[in-house]
């Protein structure tokens, strides 16, 4: 009688004991950390916050130096007879690199078989070109200097000429493939 | 801290002592089979406790040496309240307190009528029989103290337990002392809560005050959840707050930066120009390696496919002596690492011999640190 009613004290206490520990669990893992998630995620949005604060605080303070700083480095390009492509977006100077190509090509006397541009894959703000144009020795001087040295920063990464294996008998026709890549500052943007 | 009564329940008179005083309260006249009358004079007393605690004289006491077997007291208690005339000079169902093998009895229903009217004045945390309130008192060797009238109460401590308990129809025994009651009381009111086993109940009773305690805790976890919650709601608040308040100065600030921002979006967009036209003006421009090949190259020869991948150029065409280029390049300024890419081959042209080329080489930084 006393040992069965001892066991039954013992069972009483297993079962409420793992009633007690799968309660706790479930306060822990659906209460608490959730609140605890809750409450760790809005700290580090007040500290971002407060930072972001901190840095506009910092900037109103700077506003003269800044402006300072900028017109100088405006007057210096200003002043620079080279200038990169500006535009509001990566499109816009894609299609501004294809007239810049054959305006360049034109006017050394080649002639344009094919244009072809694409913003650049990655990130960067960059259009990427590519010419093929036919010519002479004296158009392809003139194209590589209006690249290189025009009014427009255009980087030359790769160059082909060859001889126009089409037009055997005019060794002077030229066949000329090159790809630029040509920078672009997008204006009007702020942090 | 809670202020608490005990009642010392005597033949013909209710003594009333406080916690933190060894005076007496109050001493009231009462009879037993009315005790309302007593309740509600004590009620009308100046600073009414929180608590009571009743302790029985001897004069309402009947004690019987026990032989039971070692079982818990409630099962003691269990066993006494079921066989009570066997026990008792009563025959109603008994309030029992065991004290080291001495029962302490009285009718059941007269203890309930007194707890009950005694418990309109304030909750009731214990009952307990004057001998218990002695023994933790720390009280030793015999004592006396009143029971019902013409007869006098013996209780004898030896080292703490209680030895003997008995109603004398005479006087004491000489070398018995009297009990100090107010001692007793305090005893009893700075020992805290205590434990049901050694109150004077009966199974009814001990249900009854179990239920309050168990009720009294399950609230006190309550209240704790509750302002536990509210805490947890009171910082999510002011956090929240908190979080509004840095956003708004935030965006206050933001709106002052405008103009500081707008100048370092110039700032930053013209430096990266200039960085851009900087870096552009230390290239070396195809143009002029085009114009040294010209100019250094033999007059013979004749370049059919000129070639830059980005750091390396290949020439590839015929010479007269094709031998000589590889050395005649890389004696141009800036220029290094020259190798030829195919067999050379010798051929006729107009009756002169030609070899053909197919060179390749680096371009290194130039005389003026310029890079192609």
């Amino acid at each position: 009688m006393s040992a069965s009613r001892s066991v039954q004290r013992r069972e009483r206490l297993v079962v409420s004991g793992g009633a007690v520990i799968a309660t706790v669990a479930l306060l822990v893992v659906y209460g608490m950390l959730p609140l605890w998630r809750h409450f760790q995620t809005r700290e580090l949005l007040i500290t971002a916050a407060r930072e972001r604060a901190g840095l506009y605080a910092g900037y109103t303070a700077g506003t003269r130096d800044l402006e300072r700083a900028a017109d100088a480095d405006e007057r210096w390009l200003a002043a620079s007879p080279r200038r990169a492509l500006h535009t509001t977006e990566t499109p816009l100077a894609a299609s501004a690199l294809q007239t810049l190509l054959q305006d360049a090509a034109e006017g050394a006397g080649m002639a344009v078989t094919r244009v072809e541009v694409e913003p650049e894959s990655d990130s960067t703000s960059a259009v990427r070109g590519t010419l093929t144009a036919v010519g002479d020795i004296h158009g392809l001087a003139a194209l590589l200097r209006t690249l290189e040295s025009g009014a427009r920063l255009v980087q030359v990464e790769r160059f082909a000429v060859q001889q126009n294996s089409a037009l055997r008998g005019a060794p002077d026709v030229l066949q000329l493939s090159l790809s630029v890549r040509a920078p672009v500052i997008l204006d009007g943007g702020t942090r | 801290m809670s202020r608490r009564w005990a009642l010392l329940l005597t033949s013909d008179h209710v003594r009333v002592l406080a916690t933190g005083s060894l005076e007496l309260v109050a001493e009231v006249p009462w009879q037993a089979d009315a005790p309302e009358a007593v309740a509600r004079t004590l009620a009308a007393l100046p600073h009414q406790p929180s608590q009571l605690m009743i302790v029985v004289g001897l004069a309402w006491l009947e004690a019987v040496p026990l032989t039971l077997p070692p079982v818990p007291v409630a099962q003691q208690r269990r066993m006494l309240h079921m066989d009570a005339d066997r026990w008792f000079p009563f025959a109603a169902p008994p309030a029992v307190a065991i004290v080291d093998g001495v029962a302490l009895a009285m009718p059941a229903e007269m203890l309930n009528t007194w707890v009950r009217s005694f418990g309109t004045i304030a909750p009731i945390d214990a009952v307990v029989a004057l001998p218990q309130a002695a023994q933790l008192a720390g009280v030793e060797g015999p004592v006396h103290t009143t029971a019902a009238p013409g007869e006098t109460g013996v209780m004898e401590f030896r080292q703490g337990t209680l030895r003997q308990v008995r109603r004398l129809r005479q006087s004491p025994p000489a070398i018995a002392t009297a009990l100090d009651d107010a001692r007793c009381a305090a005893a009893l009111l700075n020992a805290g809560s205590l434990p049901l086993d050694v109150q004077l109940l009966d199974p009814a009773l001990e249900q009854q005050v179990r239920a309050r305690r168990q009720g009294a805790w399950w609230r006190a976890a309550g209240i704790a959840v509750l302002a536990a919650a509210f805490c947890v709601w009171g910082a999510d608040q002011w956090r929240a707050r908190a979080l509004t308040e840095v956003n708004a100065q935030r965006e206050a600030l933001a709106i002052r930066a405008r103009p500081a921002l707008d100048a370092d979006a110039r700032r930053q967009r013209a430096q990266l120009e200039r960085r851009l036209l900087t870096e552009d003006a230390t290239h070396r421009r195809l143009g002029d390696v085009l114009a040294l090949l010209g100019e250094r190259l033999p007059a013979d020869v004749f370049v059919q496919r000129a070639e830059w991948d980005g750091s390396r150029w290949r020439l590839d065409g015929s010479a007269r002596d094709a031998a000589v280029l590889v050395p005649l390049l890389s004696e141009l300024p800036g220029v290094r690492d020259v190798r030829s890419l195919a067999p050379s081959t010798r051929f006729l042209d107009g009756g002169q011999p030609r070899s053909s080329f197919s060179l390749s080489f680096e371009l290194g930084p130039s005389s003026t640190g310029q890079v192609p």
